[in-house]
């Protein structure tokens, strides 16, 4: 049993470092995830991973967090603060929307949407979704597309957007 | 191979201050663990360590006075520590990982992709509002309003020269509102349901 939880844990993280070789997007998780998810299929594992486990996962990513808000966030937070909660609220509420209707057409379950498309970052979602005890795989994966898909099209959106400070007459030609 | 900068003293402090922020994560985690708060260990261990941190920095204003010096650290928790808690989620994850989780996402496929096209939209008409209305610089503007993950988009930000303190200010925002506000009423909708 202890056996397998480190071999496990080996895999996983062996995957996280191949997974950030390779440049995958948010690669601990994603890296890990695969790693873990092979052996378990090789191995044909049949461990159970101690709840504290998860605990211990939940609070360094929770720390983490927490230490991002250095002195002076607040000060700097008072000056963007309209565009900061404009940003949040609808990208909150199209999140909130897509899970609602994704769960009501029974794609997937409550827990699952809601967590999978909340875009509250990958890490706390699935931190979420382990202390819930829902698909916790299942939200990384969710949360992944949204990742690729947003990188994918980024240097598309940012050059539309260069497009606005050209005048009207600079952008048709 | 990166080299470590700063003087043993600062590395000492800088060692002192993840401490620090640790035992404020875990002290919170545990209490709201115990009160049965759902997702407990995340919210108590952000609010934990932002308690830590502003006790730390109170300390420290105070001992200024006295000293002439101020250690040179930054009260950032070292990056491992969030990594080692990653991997251990993707761990999890992988763990559970069966025929059955790929194919709902498979099923999900679709609709998760329209979503995110629909929120990459909204991405823009608030990229354009920050544009328009607040003066905001457009690289910095679609950077701050995207919705991908800070770590990803602070990379590309900085490599592009986006205004980053404006890009991390709106992103740990949204991250805070979410985990903080969001996450529990959404937990208190599901035990409703």
């Amino acid at each position: 049993m202890t056996v397998e939880l480190l071999v496990l844990l080996a895999s996983g993280a062996a995957g996280a470092v191949l997974g950030g070789l390779l440049r995958l997007p948010m690669w601990p998780i994603t890296g890990a995830l695969l790693g873990s998810a092979v052996a378990n299929v090789l191995l044909a594992t049949t461990v159970s991973m101690p709840a504290g486990l998860s605990f211990f996962a939940q609070v360094l990513v929770g720390t983490a967090v927490g230490a991002s808000v250095l002195p002076g966030f607040v000060k700097q937070l008072r000056t963007l603060i309209l565009p900061a909660v404009a940003v949040t609220a609808i990208l909150v509420a199209a999140g909130l929307s897509a899970a609602v209707l994704m769960s009501a057409w029974g794609l997937v379950g409550p827990r699952e949407s809601l967590l999978g498309m909340i875009p509250g970052g990958v890490g706390e979602m699935v931190a979420a979704s382990a202390a819930l005890g829902a698909d916790s795989a299942l939200v990384a994966g969710m949360h992944v597309i949204r990742l690729l898909i947003t990188l994918w099209t980024l240097p598309l959106l940012v050059r539309w957007a260069m497009s606005w400070r050209r005048g009207p007459r600079e952008a048709e030609q | 191979m990166r080299r470590r900068t700063g003087s043993p003293r600062d590395r000492r402090h800088a060692a002192l201050n993840a401490l620090v922020l640790l035992a404020g994560g875990f002290a919170g985690a545990a209490l709201l663990s115990v009160l049965h708060v759902p997702a407990g260990a995340l919210i108590g261990s952000v609010l934990g360590s932002m308690a830590a941190n502003k006790i730390a920095q109170a300390v420290v204003r105070r001992r200024a006075r006295a000293a002439t010096r101020l250690p040179s650290v930054s009260r950032a928790l070292p990056a491992p520590v969030r990594v080692v808690g990653q991997v251990i989620l993707g761990v999890l994850a992988g763990e559970r990982l069966n025929t059955e989780t790929l194919t709902t996402l498979l099923h999900s496929l679709l609709p998760v992709v329209l979503s995110v096209v629909l929120m990459l939209l909204l991405t823009m008409a608030l990229a354009r509002y920050l544009v328009v209305r607040r003066n905001v610089d457009p690289l910095t503007a679609v950077m701050s309003a995207a919705p991908g993950g800070i770590s990803v988009l602070a990379i590309t930000a900085q490599r592009q020269g986006a205004v980053m303190h404006v890009v991390l200010a709106i992103h740990l925002f949204r991250v805070l509102v979410v985990v903080l506000l969001v996450l529990p009423l959404v937990l208190q909708w599901l035990r409703a349901h």
